[in-house]
């Protein structure tokens, strides 16, 4: 996942309603984490967003 | 609106709650791993490697902002707010770590928390030279202190509170023997 896909991710968890605050932190993190970290970080991310567009619906 | 249109909104805003609060549980867990990953190797000292994992952690942002706080600590914490928290108790774990490695080697643990205690307003300071020094072998480390660094920036306050309680349970744990 590119940066700029990963903002999208924050992006559309912060409309959901997620901390603003806390998931920039994420973002600004982001280039900071190992090939590993990201995907651990991404994965939850991931997710919780799926499970907050279901719960959307 | 319908009868039931307001108890389905609320089972729906309390299930968000849900989802939101494991995934954020889910994220400290990581911070704290990554934390650790990067610290344990530079602090490279048994004791305080056991520290790292032992402190009032992020595991623990709640009891750290009840200690801080009191009662008022026992309220529902936002995201930001745990964030708050659980940089701040990072920052204070990171910092005892490299103050004892570095010029303050040989003293006594009791003698470093009051000193930093009394140098909040260097914190971040310290947390950018110590990532200029990382940058030259670890880029991607440098950078990573950098964003915890320009966090804690504007956060004395936090800082003052949190450091107090992860410095006297880190009293606690260790003493000055235990650091040879």
């Amino acid at each position: 996942m590119t940066p700029a896909e990963f903002k999208k991710l924050i992006d559309e968890l912060i409309s959901l309603g997620e901390d603003k605050n806390e998931l920039e932190f994420w973002l600004k993190l982001f280039p900071g984490l190992e090939a590993d970290e990201q995907a651990k970080i991404i994965k939850n991310l991931s997710a919780e967003l799926k499970q907050l567009r279901q719960i959307k619906k | 609106m319908p009868e039931s249109a307001e108890p389905r909104e609320a089972l729906v805003e309390t299930r968000r709650q849900e989802v939101m609060e494991q995934a954020r549980a889910g994220r400290e867990g990581l911070f704290q791993r990554f934390i650790v990953a990067r610290f344990a190797k530079i602090i490279d000292t048994p004791a305080l490697t056991k520290l790292l994992n032992s402190v009032p952690f992020v595991g623990d942002v709640k009891m750290i902002r009840g200690a801080v706080l009191g009662r008022e600590g026992s309220k529902q914490l936002t995201g930001g707010e745990r964030l708050n928290y659980l940089l701040a108790s990072a920052t204070g774990v990171i910092v005892l770590g490299l103050l004892i490695k570095g010029d303050y080697a040989n003293a006594a643990i009791g003698e470093v928390i009051s000193s930093v205690l009394t140098k909040l307003d260097q914190i971040p300071a310290i947390l950018k030279e110590f990532a200029r020094l990382s940058s030259v072998k670890n880029p991607r480390l440098g950078y990573f202190i950098n964003v915890l660094a320009d966090f804690v920036t504007d956060k004395r306050d936090i800082l003052a509170g949190v450091f107090a309680v992860v410095f006297k349970n880190a009293l606690a744990k260790l003493s000055p023997a235990k650091l040879d």
